[in-house]
């Protein structure tokens, strides 16, 4: 209980500190907030154990739920495709389609040259 | 009857509950299915958008409860840090390959919407408000302010991008022989942000730390060439 309590209280903070650091630089809270995390995990100043097996994880393996209200509330704006989405349906296409297939493409390249350059040392 | 149906809805708990009770049948769907193309979230999200066009529930009704759910929203992007956390050694190793993928999809993502879309005869503003559609959210929709799109449309395609993911990764890691989990993870992260993340997290703790990476840097990168994009374009 003390363990949940804790775990929740530091998210509280966290949250908190990234609204924060949002008045001072433009930049979204919640991705301040999580890189001040993976920073203060790094350092020690946070345990891992701290946020593990209880709520954090509970919410990582239901990370899309969180992501239905705005997802639905796009009902509102389907207004706006009148016409034209068809075209934008295949222009999302096309290109995800292409951003998908280059982005891993090009990460398999470079870890194939990081992989024979090893050799190469070895 | 829309008296009654008023009063039902009109409350915080109609939309808690319908979300929860949405979530849970599409898991459950998904589980005795096993199909790719049955996935929790798409379930989820096309049974709460009949239920309200059809019984025409008014949307501030359903995001009385759902807007205390959209608050949690920061909080499962925090949370990202620890799967990067864990897997911290391959992001070490592997950070120049990570960071030359990402670059690769962001540019294909803004060069190939921008091509596309004059092909097609697309009028600049809405061209505009889709070239922030690979990134999460909150910095999509801080964007397409800044370059002058429409934030409605910007919404829709940032949910079309996280579904066209999670549906279409598999032809196409087949087609483009995709096979590196770390490969598999940066691809879906920069294309489907965090709704194809928590797919990525499924197929594993690998695939999904570096798919919720690819978030925070191909963010910071698009944020990065935006200068640009207004350069060409206003």
């Amino acid at each position: 209980m003390i363990k949940l309590i804790r775990e929740i209280t530091l998210i509280a903070l966290l949250l908190g500190a990234g609204i924060l650091i949002g008045k001072i630089i433009p930049f979204p809270s919640s991705l301040s907030s999580m890189i001040l995390l993976l920073v203060l995990l790094l350092t020690g100043v946070l345990k891992e154990d701290y946020f593990s097996g209880g709520i954090s994880d509970l919410i990582l393996k239901n990370l899309a739920f969180f992501f239905l209200p705005p997802a639905v509330k796009v009902i509102e704006s389907l207004g706006l495709l009148e016409g034209v989405w068809v075209k934008l349906v295949l222009i999302m296409l096309i290109s995800n389609f292409l951003v998908m297939g280059v982005t891993g493409v090009v990460v398999q390249l470079f870890l194939k040259a990081e992989h024979e350059e090893e050799a190469d040392n070895a | 009857m829309h008296n009654v149906l008023h009063l039902l809805t009109n409350n915080v708990f109609f939309g808690v509950m319908i979300t929860l009770a949405a979530y849970a049948a599409g898991k459950m769907i998904y589980k005795k299915t096993g199909l790719p193309i049955m996935n929790p979230f798409l379930i989820a999200m096309l049974a709460l958008m009949a239920l309200i066009l059809i019984l025409q529930i008014p949307l501030e009704n359903y995001m009385k409860g759902a807007g205390s759910l959209e608050m949690m929203l920061p909080v499962s992007i925090i949370l990202l840090a620890l799967p990067l956390y864990r897997q911290r050694g391959r992001l070490k190793s592997h950070r120049l390959a990570i960071l030359a993928g990402i670059t690769a999809g962001v540019a294909t993502c803004l060069i190939s919407t921008i091509i596309l879309c004059k092909l097609f005869g697309i009028d600049e503003a809405l061209l505009l408000s889709l070239l922030p559609r690979s990134i999460t959210t909150p910095l999509g929709l801080l964007m397409v302010e800044n370059i002058g799109g429409i934030g409605g449309i910007t919404m829709i395609a940032i949910v079309f991008n996280g579904v066209s993911g999670v549906l279409f990764y598999a032809p196409v890691y087949a087609l483009f022989r995709i096979h590196h989990p770390v490969a598999k993870g940066i691809a879906m992260g920069t294309t489907s942000h965090a709704i194809g993340t928590a797919k990525a997290l499924e197929m594993g703790e690998l695939i999904g730390a570096m798919s919720g990476l690819a978030i925070v840097v191909a963010g910071l990168i698009t944020v990065a060439a935006y200068p640009l994009i207004n350069l060409i374009f206003n």
